[in-house]
């Protein structure tokens, strides 16, 4: 007891306390609470009003009859990752020239390519809803123009041009944080190693896949990381692109729980939506747990 | 002679490179821009690239019938709020988790930070506003600015607690002797440093707010005359006559789109600088 007394001070633990109170109600009400209340009612058939005990059975439809939430979950991952063909080509690309110590206007140029990102997602799904629209949208009046679509398609009456949009849109948004991510990565390579290669003879080509892959490889794996935890949290471009529209084909895992939630239509069952919230947060602690463990042994590689 | 040419060549390569991707980044909004001065008919047509005639009357029509200015003003003071609580909450919060000792301060850090880890995304906002509905907020903005005042952001403690670790404990001491408390040596000492920091935490959480939709929709949706800008913006688009509204949706999206824009070429730096910082950190 003397020597807790001795190691805290009185006053500093009494102000500690006083102001992480409201973090620490806010912890408790608003983050803990609802995981509580998700996995309560993940086993209780609820209408907002009466709930009855129902076991697995939420779980059992799950994972028989839904569908449309396996769907939705593969749909995720193909946005997610499929982007990344483009975007992580392209951020590097464009980190490498800007990198360039010659080059002027760079912050003009980063200033630009981060635009995007500050615009926020109602105005830019506006912007990109616009550009793509099937009355002569100046998407539509480009391919026709340049002779690749002879009438104006209409780009979210079927899925993978519904995809098409979503995957076009992200890479817009967010092309340019990779971009960042990977020049701050460049900072730490030191000179030495390109001016020791320079005076070995290694070509350009073979620099960038021996010494900047590599040094970069930490970068890579930050960038594949949030893509998949921010991937897997994608809810609003869905939801003001397409609506998981044509007929819920391009439903992501959050805007299908979310329509489950707030989209009831005339029987609401927060059970069942409880249930697949449940089963998703799963589904990311086991896919986030897999990618740490297999980047950190092909960390060891390097 | 000849290197001198090769590097020309490579460098013309680079500028075309990046201008090129700097007009297709930026083609989307100025489009966007230019086409807001249009009529309805012109912007269905989507023939002619610059309007015939520059129509301001969208913009005043957005703002005066369209009810934009009323959005304005709620984005205003929801933003201003959120950004207040962000700044009082991180900035205390960091400076007890770097300096503060108190029993359980590793429980309640280690809780904070494991939160991060559960995803529960949208299923947890059900539950939230069961817990706004009970306190009567609802309905209103002011039930999410009270969840703002409560739940900090976790990247902008880490931030704070970051910036605060790497300041000399010298300092505190001194003022110790000197005769601050606890929290009298934060306000004298700590926080006139924090500026820097605080600058990249107000920016961003001026992001968050301005740009927020999700809840700010759910919670106004049986009361419009709390929508803030986004979710007029997307309202405007869900209604009815919405086709022949295209100019003022427009014109609504650049209101909402400017003053951010405006903020952003003034401040650049303190976002790039907070998206790299968080990440690393976060």
């Amino acid at each position: 007891m003397e020597k807790i007394r001795e190691k805290y001070d009185k006053h500093v633990v009494a102000s500690s306390y006083l102001v992480l109170a409201p973090q620490i109600i806010g912890l408790i009400v608003f983050s803990i609470y609802p995981v509580f209340w998700v996995i309560r009612y993940s086993v209780y058939h609820y209408d907002g009003i009466t709930a009855s005990f129902a076991g697995l059975e939420n779980f059992i439809r799950i994972f028989t009859r839904d569908s449309g939430y396996w769907m939705s979950i593969l749909n995720t991952f193909i946005i997610a990752y499929g982007k990344l063909i483009i975007e992580i080509p392209l951020s590097l690309m464009a980190a490498m020239l800007l990198s360039k110590k010659v080059l002027k206007c760079k912050k003009l140029f980063s200033v630009g390519f981060y635009m995007p990102n500050v615009l926020g997602i109602a105005v830019s799904a506006m912007i990109f809803t616009f550009l793509f629209s099937s009355f002569n949208g100046i998407i539509n009046n480009f391919l026709i123009f340049a002779g690749i679509i002879k009438e104006p398609h209409n780009w979210f009456s079927d899925k993978w041009s519904a995809m098409t949009v979503i995957c076009t849109h992200s890479i817009w948004v967010g092309f340019s944080t990779n971009m960042l991510f990977f020049m701050a990565g460049f900072q730490n390579i030191p000179d030495d190693l390109y001016e020791a290669a320079e005076i070995d003879g290694a070509s350009k080509i073979k620099q960038f896949f021996k010494i900047t892959i590599p040094m970069i490889a930490p970068t890579l794996r930050i960038i594949l990381m949030l893509a998949m935890v921010n991937g897997m949290k994608m809810t609003n471009n869905v939801l003001l692109l397409t609506n998981g529209g044509p007929a819920g084909k391009t439903n992501v895992v959050m805007l299908y729980i979310y329509k489950a939630f707030f989209e009831t239509g005339a029987k609401a069952q927060y059970g069942y939506a409880s249930a697949m919230g449940v089963v998703t947060s799963v589904i990311v602690a086991i896919v986030t747990l897999a990618y740490l463990r297999i980047s950190k042994k092909s960390a060891n590689v390097y | 002679m000849k290197q001198a040419k090769r590097i020309n060549f490579h460098d013309i390569v680079t500028y075309i490179f990046l201008i090129v991707l700097f007009l297709v980044v930026v083609f989307p909004v100025a489009y966007a821009f230019i086409s807001s001065f249009k009529n309805t008919s012109e912007i269905l047509a989507g023939t002619n690239f610059i309007p015939e005639n520059w129509l301001w009357k969208n913009y005043t029509e957005a703002w005066k019938i369209a009810q934009f200015g009323i959005y304005t003003w709620n984005s205003v003071y929801y933003s201003f709020f959120c950004v207040l609580f962000a700044l009082i909450s991180s900035a205390l919060s960091g400076y007890v988790f770097s300096r503060g000792k108190f029993p359980g301060k590793n429980i309640v850090f280690g809780m904070q930070t494991g939160m991060m880890f559960i995803v529960l995304g949208t299923s947890s906002l059900y539950p939230q506003l069961q817990i706004l509905k009970w306190l009567h907020l609802n309905t209103n903005l002011w039930g999410i600015i009270l969840m703002q005042f409560f739940c900090g952001s976790i990247t902008n403690i880490f931030l704070v607690r970051g910036f605060c670790d790497s300041l000399p404990k010298e300092m505190d001491e001194a003022a110790k002797i000197d005769g601050c408390s606890f929290l009298g040596t934060f306000i004298k000492v700590i926080l006139p440093l924090l500026k820097p920091v605080m600058a990249t935490i107000g920016i961003l959480s001026f992001q968050g707010a301005w740009n927020d939709y999700l809840l700010p929709m759910i919670v106004t949706l049986g009361n419009p005359s709390q929508r803030t800008l986004p979710v007029g913006l997307v309202a405007l688009k869900g209604s009815s006559d919405a086709a022949a509204a295209w100019n003022l949706i427009l014109a609504g999206a650049m209101i909402s789109a400017i003053p951010m824009l405006i903020v952003y070429i003034f401040c650049n730096r303190y976002f790039i600088k907070g998206l790299t910082a968080g990440a690393v950190k976060g």
